[in-house]
């Protein structure tokens, strides 16, 4: 997959930088954003540090959709800005309830916290998901999936998400029969990623690689999940938004292209790396994978 | 017994959640519990187990909920308190952050991965062996130590530009990093102007006069005493700083200051400068004016380089336009920069205040730059001034603690401080030597500099007024007046204040000008009166 080795390629490190910018950004506090997501909004807008995390930091846009910064590419998303090497200081620089904004060139706070994001590279997974291919055998990569799951998954977790036995899971089972499903999981659930839109997420990506064209299939939902957007909170809103337009998060966009290959290898690790994925966001997502692999009517 | 209690706005992460729901079913007496975001969806289930639904009334999918299913109104009460209890501590966590305190490099890189600059303090026979490591960990460094070999000097220059790292330093005392002052250095306004400097007290005077003249620094960046001056240092640290200036945007003007380099080195300075493409300012201290170019001012004291760099971030486009506006009255009412003739004049009415026995300028300074700037201007006008710095031999004290004819001492110097503190940490000894001053009859006027700031003295003005008073007392008993001119090197925001040391001089009798260069025209001006019988 070629987003890690990019990835690579372009993160700023302490060592072997020509002097000049490189080095004065690192001196001044600056970053440079290693990548931007395809549908990070473009215009001037202004976010709210909604909460600062090891792996990621959430903002709220002022659409009301989610943008996060994150240390790696592997945690990519259609919204979000990468650091790399960088990530560790930005949280010296922001807390949660600051406002940061954004001119197009770069992010910046009153405190002369700035990442400049002009030189960075687009990230988008859909290319590659299109050049992929498509999923053939279904049912081994389920059988892997399920797999590796069982292997992985800290099934203590799981008793108040959506497949446990509390008010969540008959919630989730009852959503199942009804005939809005899967459109009725927009914000349903629990986590700061409603459980629902993570399997959603899955869901789709699932759905347009067995298709082999990013943000093709399952039209009529879609144009459901876009008219429900505003049923899920800021972080769901731009998980949708990115699925529904075929750009999944960068641990979707890897399970998918491993199941493309059915590669048992790249499909445990990919698992591995989604379960990393909030604290159910990983798990619920695989839920929905598997559903829209196992799904006959797919 | 169902309670919903909301926080709204609230966002957290998903693991705090799950661990926050699962804590509060973990409480003896609570039978069930969601902390949850409040999404139509959710507030549906809620509803449809049957939590008041009136708690649910303008909540949005951004707000959290906690709902509880408890025994009894207490149990509920009390599990609520819990999870707010939690999502304080989440968030006084997140945002705690403080000083930690390391007994070793190694250490304090581990506590703080994500450093980007090392301080380096410690006794002049480790430095070079600290700066090293910190270099080698992918720090700028800047050492503070002095006393480093030249060898060492140039060992760890050569080391830290092949790492495209700043080394500020040895003997690097001034330096504003990201707007935080490090070691001596003042509360100054961020701004476009950024300052590479060999010399300390020139940086603080600099950018305290560009504070004052409204603009702001971007960096300011100490390079170390030897950097230009030594031609095999070669400037090592101020190429890349300009390179690095130059580079930033936020920088939109580049200042030098030094004592005059190399002249290969200073070549490569202005070689840089002028490949910046940014508007530049050069000041070398006691040095002639370079020739001007568009974009490339030759400043002749450290007032003039402020105000041209100020000019240049206010949008002054040439060097010639810049110099205009600087010299133009215009210009000096609105810095409230008294003239020539407004000096000639205040050194008149001082001048008449004499004995005839009183002809000479003592000069008294904590701060080295500011004691070479008033230095060579006196040594130009008067024609011979004593001084510990001085760079004509011939005029060189042999004994520092001896003032004979017009003097001017920095304090600062190694030959006072080995062993004490610097006179800007404690300005005890300036002032024992102020008492000294006062007591010879020949002494005119005394030329003081207050420079404030983080690292300074946390009043040098309340340690200066008293023995101003004495000074001007002991003169006036022996028929004659002390003219006492200061300047104070600082700004407002300083913790010491700029306006209130001034104000404080000024009650014992001080006459505070704008800058040390405007206090050492006057106090000249005096000592020439006073050396040719001036009014008297």
């Amino acid at each position: 997959m070629q987003l890690s080795p990019i990835a690579n390629s372009i993160a700023p490190g302490r060592e072997g930088h020509p002097a000049g910018v490189a080095f004065l950004l690192f001196l001044k506090g600056y970053m440079k954003a290693l990548a931007l997501g395809c549908l990070l909004p473009t215009e001037n807008w202004v976010a709210s540090v909604e909460s600062c995390g090891k792996r990621a930091i959430a903002l709220k846009h002022s659409d009301e959709a989610g943008v996060s910064i994150v240390a790696s590419i592997e945690d990519m998303d259609s919204r979000a800005i990468a650091l790399g090497d960088c990530f560790v200081k930005i949280l010296k620089h922001v807390k949660r309830g600051d406002f940061l904004t954004f001119n197009g060139d770069a992010l910046k706070n009153d405190n002369g916290f700035i990442v400049y994001t002009k030189d960075a590279y687009k990230w988008d997974p859909r290319p590659e998901l299109s050049l992929a291919g498509n999923i053939k055998n279904k049912k081994h990569v389920i059988m892997l999936i399920e797999k590796y799951l069982k292997a992985l998954c800290k099934q203590e977790l799981d008793k108040d998400g959506i497949r446990g036995k509390g008010a969540f899971g008959d919630a989730f089972k009852s959503l199942t029969q009804s005939g809005a499903f899967p459109a009725n999981l927009v914000g349903f659930g629990p986590g700061s990623t409603p459980a629902g839109d993570d399997w959603l997420a899955a869901y789709l990506t699932a759905m347009d690689a067995m298709l082999g064209e990013p943000g093709s299939a399952e039209r009529s939902l879609r144009h459901k999940l876009r008219s429900a957007l505003g049923r899920t909170n800021f972080s769901g809103k731009s998980l949708l938004m990115g699925c529904i337009e075929g750009c999944p998060p960068a641990y979707l966009a890897r399970l998918a292209l491993a199941a493309i290959k059915a590669d048992e290898e790249e499909i445990a690790a990919a698992v591995k790396n989604a379960l990393g994925h909030g604290a159910s966001s990983g798990r619920d997502s695989m839920d929905g994978f598997i559903y829209a692999l196992g799904n006959e009517n797919t | 017994m169902k309670k919903i209690s909301l926080k709204r706005g609230s966002y957290y992460d998903s693991v705090f959640l799950m661990l926050a729901t699962r804590e509060l079913k973990g409480i003896d007496g609570v039978k069930d519990a969601i902390v949850a975001m409040a999404t139509p969806m959710n507030v549906e289930l809620l509803k449809n187990l049957a939590y008041p639904e009136a708690e649910f009334e303008g909540l949005g999918p951004n707000d959290l909920l906690i709902a509880v299913d408890a025994e009894n109104e207490e149990k509920a009460d009390m599990a609520i308190s819990k999870a707010y209890s939690a999502l304080a501590e989440k968030k006084t966590a997140s945002s705690r952050s403080g000083q930690t305190n390391a007994p070793t490099l190694a250490a304090a890189i581990k506590l703080e991965p994500e450093a980007n600059l090392a301080l380096i303090s410690v006794p002049s026979s480790f430095a070079a062996r600290e700066a090293r490591k910190a270099l080698e960990a992918g720090l700028h460094t800047m050492v503070f130590s002095d006393n480093v070999s030249i060898e060492d000097e140039i060992a760890l220059k050569t080391y830290a530009v092949s790492k495209g790292l700043l080394l500020m330093g040895p003997d690097c005392g001034t330096a504003i990093i990201n707007g935080k002052p490090l070691c001596f250095a003042n509360d100054v306004r961020r701004g476009p102007i950024g300052i590479v400097a060999a010399s300390g007290t020139g940086l603080q005077e600099i950018s305290c006069l560009i504070d004052r003249y409204g603009q702001g620094i971007s960096q300011a960046i100490g390079t170390g005493g030897r950097d230009l001056k030594n031609p095999a240092i070669g400037g090592m640290t101020s190429l890349l700083a300009i390179e690095a200036l130059a580079q930033d945007p936020d920088t939109k003007v580049i200042v030098v200051i030094a004592k005059p380099p190399a002249a290969e080195t200073a070549e490569k300075v202005v070689k840089a400068l002028r490949k910046s493409h940014k508007p530049a300012v050069v000041h070398f201290l006691g040095a002639k004016p370079g020739r001007d170019e568009e974009k490339l001012a030759f400043a002749a004291n450290l007032e003039e380089a402020a105000m041209l760099a100020a000019l240049f971030a206010g949008g002054s486009k040439s060097t010639e336009e810049a110099k205009i506006t600087a010299h133009s009255n215009e210009t000096k009412e609105r810095y409230k920069l008294p003239d020539r003739a407004s000096i000639a004049r205040l050194a008149a009415m001082e001048d008449a205040k004499l004995s005839l026995e009183q002809r000479w300028l003592r000069g008294l300074y904590t701060g080295g730059t500011l004691a070479d700037e008033a230095l060579f201007l006196a040594h130009e006008i008067l024609g011979g001034v004593r001084s510990n710095n001085q760079t004509d031999p011939e005029w060189i004290m042999e004994d520092p603690t001896k003032s004979i004819g017009h003097c001017i001492i920095d304090l600062g110097d190694d030959f006072f401080t080995s062993g004490k503190p610097h006179p800007m940490i404690d300005p005890v000894a300036r002032a024992e030597r102020i008492d000294i001053e006062a007591n010879d009859p020949e002494t005119a006027v005394l030329l003081v500099d207050c420079v404030i700031g983080y690292g300074s003295h946390e009043d040098p003005a309340g340690i200066l007024v008293p023995v101003i008073r004495s000074a001007k007392a002991k003169a006036a008993k022996r028929g004659g007046s002390l003219a006492v001119i200061a300047s104070v090197t600082g700004t407002d925001s300083d913790p010491q204040k700029h306006g209130a040391q001034a104000a404080a001089l000024e009650e014992a009798g001080a006459i505070v000008m704008p800058s040390n260069y405007r206090a050492a025209l006057l106090a000249i001006e005096i000592a020439k009166l006073a050396c040719s019988g001036g009014s008297r």
